[in-house]
């Protein structure tokens, strides 16, 4: 598939949305709820920004599906090599705005997501 | 007091239809699930209005964002549903900001009338004494600014004193209007006494039996009426050109498996 052998920085920049989905799958697989949950920690998400958002990310070859739940209900979800690169070059970018910022004498304050 | 959960499920298992059908097939079950969760960690009615809010707000972008990737609102049944709901926003627009602009027409008018019934209250001679000054000619260059006239009726509809006169003496609208102000407190008509002469008249009885009618040109505000509706046609044209445009290449576009 073209999108996996894309380089990772070719993702960037992610938006919200997305970073927090592969954040929120940086330590495991887990299904839509629980990615939603954590994801809220960052941004606001609601269930349509979520699958679609899920949905672009498996077809970038970004996550996985890796099954589904008993009741067959939930999808479990977890980060390709892909994604996992992605995150970390996303990261990096963002570390690196953060030095920036802070080079500039600019001051972090509390923000709610 | 909670919004009930079934109600909840109910609602949004009936919006995620506006999803493509793909999109839907796949995700509905999941989606309800996390709003079934979500509901679950909530207690109060607040965060269930809080809840309901934000599910609006993300299907609504949600639904713009699936269909734009995958180009499924070009489909004939979107692009008439579209269409028609815009053509009725613009009736909607249209209509609302005509009533809103005779409303505010007729502000002024009806002040001066309710001054004169209280004027009339307490000193009724004074009152036709007030409008037996300079007069302002109707059929003149008035019609084109936004001026308020008064006309005073005694209780045969016949004019006492005013402000205005229509050719040379004081303007005799229909009796029409003293009848109905005999039975009613306050009246608001148009009335043309001639080909391009349209005033907005406000009708009010006086506690003495008599009648007093303010009046303003119409000429402005349906100028600025007719602005407003010809714009409101540019936009419809462009919809339903953009709309045609869609139809077109929808059915021209060669169907795949």
């Amino acid at each position: 598939m073209a999108a996996q052998t894309a380089p990772p920085e070719s993702h960037l920049p992610l938006t919200p949305a997305v970073f927090a989905i592969l954040l929120a799958l940086a330590d495991g697989e887990k299904h839509g709820y629980a990615i939603m949950q954590e994801a809220r920690q960052h941004t606001a998400m609601g269930p349509g920004t979520l699958y679609g958002s899920l949905d672009r990310l498996l077809l970038s070859g970004l996550i996985a599906e890796t099954g589904l739940s008993e009741d067959e209900r939930r999808r479990f979800y977890q980060l390709t090599n892909l994604g996992t690169q992605v995150l970390s070059a996303e990261t990096k970018r963002l570390e690196q705005s953060v030095l920036r910022a802070r080079g500039k004498g600019v001051v972090p304050v509390e923000a709610r997501a | 007091m909670r919004i009930p959960e079934s109600l909840f499920l109910r609602a949004y298992s009936a919006a995620t239809h506006l999803y493509p059908d793909q999109f839907r097939w796949r995700y509905h079950a999941q989606m309800l699930d996390a709003v079934h969760r979500t509901y679950a960690e909530h207690s109060t009615l607040t965060d269930d209005l809080g809840l309901a809010t934000s599910l609006i707000t993300d299907t609504a972008r949600g639904v713009v964002r699936e269909h734009t990737r995958t180009g499924t609102y070009t489909r004939p049944g979107y692009i008439l549903a579209f269409a028609l709901a815009f053509t009725a926003l613009q009736l909607a627009a249209a209509v609302s900001y005509q009533q809103y602009l005779r409303y505010a027409i007729d502000c002024h008018p009806t002040m001066m009338g309710n001054e004169v019934v209280e004027e009339t209250k307490a000193q009724p001679a004074n009152t036709v004494h007030r409008f037996n000054g300079p007069r302002t000619e109707l059929a003149s260059d008035w019609l084109k600014g936004d001026d308020s006239f008064t006309v005073i009726y005694n209780e045969r509809g016949e004019p006492v004193a005013g402000d205005i006169t229509l050719h040379g003496s004081l303007p005799h609208p229909p009796i029409g209007i003293f009848e109905y102000l005999s039975t009613h407190k306050i009246d608001r008509v148009t009335w043309q006494p001639e080909p391009r002469i349209r005033v907005a008249l406000v009708g009010q009885r006086l506690p003495n039996g008599g009648f007093v009618l303010s009046g303003r040109s119409l000429l402005l505000i349906e100028a600025q009426a007719a602005r407003f509706h010809n714009l409101m046609l540019v936009l419809w044209i462009f919809m339903m050109a953009t709309a045609i445009t869609l139809l077109t290449g929808t059915r021209l576009r060669p169907q795949t498996a």
